[in-house]
Parts: structure tokens; sequence; C-alpha cells
């Protein structure tokens, strides 16, 4: 800073100068304190996110068999593979049905049908979330759902 | 010469200065957007202050026991610089959240799991939320034993008082916005204390929650609350507290040496003029049109117990924010914000507690009749609170001539402090006496 | 003496940089925080059928990917139906067999091939591969469309077109 006298202001006494100083040391410390702060987070960041992530799969998919096993199963059986209803733990349906399609059918139900709506939007019980969590459950169906090309008539007795 | 004369004179600015940077700083363009001439002189670092904007919250010059911390703490200013970062952080958080009971549940997982410092950016606001309620707080107990609420300073305590209110409605508004469990009860028991106040109760929670139980329509107006209502209202007073605060002449002047003798040793080497630059007190400053008639820093005191705001003042306040932001940011990546279940209203957590600064008040209403505990002592309180300045006409602002009011605050203060520390710390399921080593029952 | 810095300058300059160094960290925050969340891999990926769905010469339109599948001359391409140009959303014209774009009048081929108008490019186009028999398109990566004078996939007009009628 040329514009800075070389030595400290003649005006003001020397402690004051002093103590000025010592305060501009601590302020850099406390920004490169700031500094080391945000690149620890950002180091951090990614496991916090995969085990937030893992943690949140887990939870939402035993929340969601439960709420499966209370809600759903009586129609499209207890462990997915279809009753009166459609086989959910289909190859077919996972994989050609989307997480927000799943929500829509499982929120809106499918008229013309005994699925009904459940969502509380539409005069349903659940909570969006309950929803979700009921999806993450089949969702985390997919990897060993068997073929099963009939999927849309399950496995109605009569 | 006026003011405007000064700052389009050529003089001084950076005339001395060789190379590219002196040509830079002598240029139009620099000139037109820093005004001021950057010297190191008493008459350059007046301007500065006199024709910077952000500068122009503090006066030229200030007492010199305005720079000890010893004196406020700066416990008003790290206040101001938590929500500061309160809205910072909680504009971020804007970008993401939803207040609806069907997504706001799931945008906290998403901070979680999906937007970059998402947590990080949760926690610092929650944290600063929490350390605010806090400061306030003590920002309040250090200046009553300065005494600095006296004469003329009465009403800004009363601002103040509204100030602490304000930030517990923020801290309240903000607990229910993430919707889990946590959320919801700590409301719910919160709020259901509104219903003991005889007949205006009940109508006033229902507005408050907008509806006769917590739901949709209570969570998007504790949001309308919390991120427009009450960042403007506590804008506009602190904006007051603030300028009175400075109107004031910052800290309060001892009437005499008593409880700080730093004074006695301090005032008589800075009274030595030897140092001083003569002309500078001559009136120059004044001449120059800086201060053009009596004011803070024409009062008359000794010559030497003022000095520059720009840089003492402003060094020390920016290296106090950047401490403050480096302890919030510390607590961030070290603890994450707590997130329970989604909120259902079918079942209830144990223990159901307020929030920690309720706590004291549920501790309370364990104790006593709802409407003594609930309504009547805090409302007692509250209301001697703001008119303690009016009922202490005691000028003295040492601790040794003002045993009384001193005694009665303690009494107060320590009462308060034991039942918000029992009500946060040793009470477990259905209110039971459980210590913290014994389970730690503490949610923040 | 005068070369010497003071402690102060020192200081000073030490204070702009970490300044600086604040400021980054801070941009870099915002602009993480605020950079738009990815999909994840579920629902990135669309089932559209088998090949022998789409006849030689078609187009077919998928609203849940808001893209065409085009069969020009036994070979598949998964269109995205945003025009290269503002982003209009470009029509399939059945009489010339051609994407013409109501907007400005870009006009491009069964293969998103750039014909004319003022379109910088061809249509940007998806992944699409073969699974188990079926056409899946990926929708997580929009590839730019092929450069204007790209005739790889020609397909003349068919019939009049759509474009300037009234």
């Amino acid at each position: 800073m040329p514009r800075d006298a070389p030595t400290p202001p003649p005006f003001e006494p020397v402690a004051l100068q002093r103590s000025l100083e010592r305060y501009m040391v601590w302020g850099l410390v406390f920004m490169l304190a700031l500094v080391a702060g945000f690149v620890a987070y950002r180091v951090r960041e990614p496991g916090l996110r995969k085990e937030a992530l893992r943690s949140q799969t887990a939870s939402y998919t035993a929340v969601g068999r439960t709420l499966y096993r209370a809600s759903c199963a009586e129609c499209h059986g207890k462990r997915a593979e279809g009753g009166s209803g459609p086989t959910l733990n289909a190859k077919e349906f996972l994989k050609a049905t989307t997480d927000a399609q799943m929500q829509l059918l499982i929120s809106g139900g499918v008229s013309g049908s005994d699925m009904p709506a459940w969502n509380l939007d539409y005069g349903g019980t659940m909570t969006d979330e309950q929803v979700r969590q009921i999806v993450t459950f089949l969702r985390g169906l997919e990897p060993n759902a068997p073929s099963v090309p009939g999927w849309r008539k399950g496995k109605a007795p009569g | 010469m006026s003011d405007q004369d000064v700052l389009e004179s050529n003089e001084g600015v950076g005339v001395d200065e060789p190379g590219l940077s002196g040509r830079l700083h002598r240029s139009q363009v620099w000139r037109s957007m820093f005004r001021h001439p950057q010297q190191d002189t008493p008459r350059g670092r007046a301007l500065q202050g006199f024709s910077n904007f952000f500068l122009h919250v503090y006066p030229v010059k200030i007492p010199r026991r305005v720079l000890r911390n010893r004196y406020s703490w700066r416990l008003g200013f790290i206040s101001g610089v938590l929500f500061l970062i309160l809205l910072i952080t909680g504009l971020y958080l804007m970008f993401v959240y939803t207040p609806s009971v069907g997504a706001a549940y799931g945008d906290m997982q998403r901070l979680k799991t999906g937007v970059g410092f998402g947590q990080l950016i949760r926690n610092v606001h929650r944290w600063s939320a929490h350390l605010m309620v806090l400061v306030v707080f003590l920002h309040m107990v250090r200046v009553f034993y300065a005494g600095a609420y006296k004469h003329p300073r009465e009403f800004n305590w009363v601002f103040g008082i509204m100030l602490l209110l304000l930030t517990l409605a923020f801290s309240f508004t903000g607990y229910l916005l993430p919707w889990d469990q946590l959320a919801y009860w700590a409301v719910t028991v919160g709020t259901n204390l509104v219903k003991y106040v005889p007949l205006i109760g009940n109508p006033t929670q229902n507005l408050l929650i907008g509806g006769d139980q917590i739901g949709q329509s209570t969570l998007l107006r504790f949001y309308a609350l919390h991120v427009a209502v009450l960042p403007a209202a506590l804008v506009m007073i602190l904006g007051i507290h603030i300028w009175r605060v400075r109107k004031d002449g910052f800290a309060v002047r001892r009437s005499n040496v008593g409880a700080f003798e730093e004074d006695a040793v301090a005032q008589p080497a800075a009274a030595a003029p030897a140092h001083a630059a003569p002309e500078l007190y001559g009136g120059r400053v004044r001449l120059l049109g800086v201060v053009d008639r009596e004011s803070i820093t024409a009062e008359a005191r000794p010559v030497d117990d003022t000095v520059f705001t720009w840089p003492h003042l402003v060094v020390r306040h920016v290296v106090v924010a950047l401490g403050t932001a480096a302890v919030v940011l510390a607590l961030g990546v070290a603890f994450s914000a707590p997130l329970r279940g989604l909120a259902n209203p079918n079942v209830t957590p144990e223990p159901a507690k307020a929030p920690w600064y309720f706590a004291g008040l549920q501790e309370l209403l364990s104790r006593f009749d709802p409407l003594v505990a609930g309504i009547l002592i805090p409302a007692a309180a509250v209301m001697a609170f703001v008119f303690l300045p009016y009922l202490d006409r005691n000028p003295a602002t040492e601790a040794r001539n003002r045993k009384v009011a001193v005694t009665l605050f303690s009494i107060l203060l320590s009462l308060a402090v034991v039942l918000t520390v029992v009500g946060t710390f040793f009470r477990g399921p259905g209110w039971q006496w459980i210590p913290p080593w014994d389970h730690w029952y503490v949610e923040l | 003496m005068k070369n010497e810095p003071s402690r102060r300058q020192v200081l000073r300059a030490g204070w702009k940089l970490g300044g600086g160094l604040l400021a980054g960290a801070a941009g870099y925050t915002a602009y993480e925080a605020l950079s738009p969340l990815s999909t994840g891999a579920v629902g990135g990926r669309i089932e559209v059928g088998t090949p022998e769905n789409f006849a030689s010469g078609s187009s077919t339109y998928f609203a849940e990917g808001r893209f065409y599948v085009v069969n020009a001359g036994d070979h598949y391409f998964a269109l995205s139906q945003k025009c290269p140009h503002l982003g209009c959303k470009v029509p399939f014209c059945e009489s010339s067999g051609r994407f013409e774009c109501a907007c400005h009048g870009s006009v491009f081929d069964l293969a998103g091939e750039y014909v004319q108008g003022p379109s910088p490019r061809g249509m940007d186009r998806y992944f699409m591969k073969v699974d188990g028999g079926n056409l899946v398109v990926d929708t997580g990566v929009l590839v730019a469309g092929p450069d204007r004078g790209t005739k790889t996939n020609f397909t003349p007009a068919k019939g009049p077109s759509c474009l300037g009628k009234g």
C-alpha cells in the first residue's frame, strides 16, 4: 500500500497502533479459519451425503414395508407377488415405472379399478411422505424382482 | 471550502504515488467510485468516514473507551452479526424450502442428500439462531449491570426488550419449519401456553396457528412470519436501536472512577498530549465541514479521549464479526442440526419439550397454576423489564451505588437461569427429574 | 527503509488476500448450493418399446421425456423437442415428414439435421440403446445436435411444408 507512511502515523500513540495490528493478526487468523472450515466441510460432504442417503433409504424402506403390509398386502400380496391386484414385484412393472409415476398411482388411485386414492389430498389416509416410503420400499425390490410378463393380472383366484 | 470541494479537489490523492497504481488511484473512474482521498492523516481519515456510506453508521471519532472489549463484551455487535449470518443462510434455505406439509420434511432431507453445502447452511442457521437468543439475552444482562439503560437511554432499553422478544419469536417460528417430530411437538407445547390467557387466549391461539390444531395453515403462517414480517420488524427496530446507540455516544461515560478502576490508570496516560498533532484539535477537522455543528466529536472532554473510528473501531468490529462467523461455521461443520422423523400428530414423543429458551417457562408450568406460571409471571417479568428504566430513578451506574437494583436483578436472573437449566437438562419423560448424566434428553 | 514493507503494509496485504480467499469460498459455496439437483439414477431412463414399433419415416412423441423417437431409414434417433434456436417445442409436420418450428421457421429433417432457418445446429439428441429388445432413452445426457450442413441421414421432404400457409 504505497499510500501508507512506512512508519505508524505520528498523530496516534504507538500503543494504539500496536493493538490495531494485534487485531489485524487475529482478523487474518479468523479469515483463514473460515476458509479452512468451508474446505473441511467440502471434503467431508460426499461421505456425509452418501451416508445420509443410505440411512434415509434404509429407514424409508423399513417404514414403507410396514405401511405396505398394513395397507397394500391384502390386494397386492404379502411379498408384492400379486393378488386381486397386479403383481408389483415384477421386473416389467418396476423397470417401466418411475418413482414419480408410482407416487402418482398410489396417491391418486386408478379409476375404474379397485385401487383407491391413498393420499390425504385425494381423500385417502397417507401423507406424501408415507407414499414416498412405500415407493422406496417397492423400488428396493427391483434388483431381485422376477420376470412376470402378466403382472397386470396379479394372481386373482377367479 | 465546502465538503464537496474537498472531495473533488485533487489535493492529496495519490500525488506522491508512483507507477501504475498511482495512475489508477488518480484516475477519474477510480475516484468516482472511491471519493475519499485515502490518506493516513487525521484529515484523510475523517474524510474517509465522512464520505463513505458504510462508515456512516459510525461517527468519525469515538471515545477511546469504546475500544475496550471489557465494557460491552461486544455482545450487541455480535447479536447483529448473528442476525446478518441468519439472513444470509436463511436466504439460501429459501431457495430450497417449500412451506407445505407434504414437501417441507422432504426438503430438509434434500438439504442433507442433494444440495451442495445444504446441510452446512442449515446447521449454521440453526446454531446461529440458538446463539442469537443467548447473546441477545447476555447483551441485556450486560447492559443492566453497566447501568446503560439510564437517562438518556431509557427508551433504547425498551427497544432492546422488543428486539429480545422478536428474536424469541424468530426462533420459535423457525422451529416449526422443518416439520419433524421435534418441531411439531415443541410448537404444539409452545402454542398451547397461549390458551391459558383468560378470554383472549383461545382466539389468539387460533389466530396464531390458523385453526384448532397445528397443520398446513400453521406452517404457512409461521413461514410468512419468519421470512417476511419478523425480519422487516427487526430490521426497523434494530436500525433505530443502533442509531440511538450512536446518538447517545456509545458507551456510558463513568461519572467518577468506581467499578472500572482501570479508568483511573488509563486516563492520565492518555491525556498526555505529547503525540497529538496540535492543529488537529485546533478545529481543523471542523473547519473542513466534517462536522458543521456541535456534535459528539466536539463535546467538551479531554483532548485525547477520542480516536478515529476508521480504522480502530472498524477493524475491531470486522475481527469480532469474523470470529463470530468462524465459531458458528465450526459448530456447523462439527454438529448437524437434528432432524427427527416426519411430524406425526398421533405420536407424541417423550419428553415433549418446548425449545430450551421456553424450558424455564415449562418448568414453572409444572409447578404452578397455568394461568400464573404461563401468563402472569412472564407478563410481569416483561413489564418489569420494560418499565425498569423509568422505575429505577437512581442516576448512578456503579454497582456499589445501586445495590437494590443489582440485587433484585441478580436474584431474578439466577431464578430464570436455574429454571431454564432444570427444564432443559434435568427433565425427562413425564417431566420426571432425570439428571443429564443419567440420560441425555436435551434437543436443540 | 523505503523498500522494507512495514508491518502494517504486510497486514493490509494479508487482509486483502484473506478477504479475497473468503469471497472465493463464499462464491463457490453459493454456486454449489444453488446448482440444480441431479435427478439421480432413477427416472432418467425411459423405455419406449421395440424397434419394430417405429415404422420407417415415422416420428413418435413421448410426453414423459419430452422427446421424439424417429426412424430415419433404419437409423433410430431420440430427438429433444426443444429447438436449439430459442427453446420452442418443435412440432412434427406430417405432410412434409420434417420437424418445422412454428416460432421462427427453423426446419429439420426427420433425423433432426438442420435444413433451414435461424437454428444454429440440428436438433439435440439423447442417447438411446437396445436393452432386452427394447429401445431405452437416457434423458440424463443431452447431446448437442449435428452442425449445420450435416447430411448423414438426410431425408428429403415428402410433401408440402406446414409453415407459411397463412
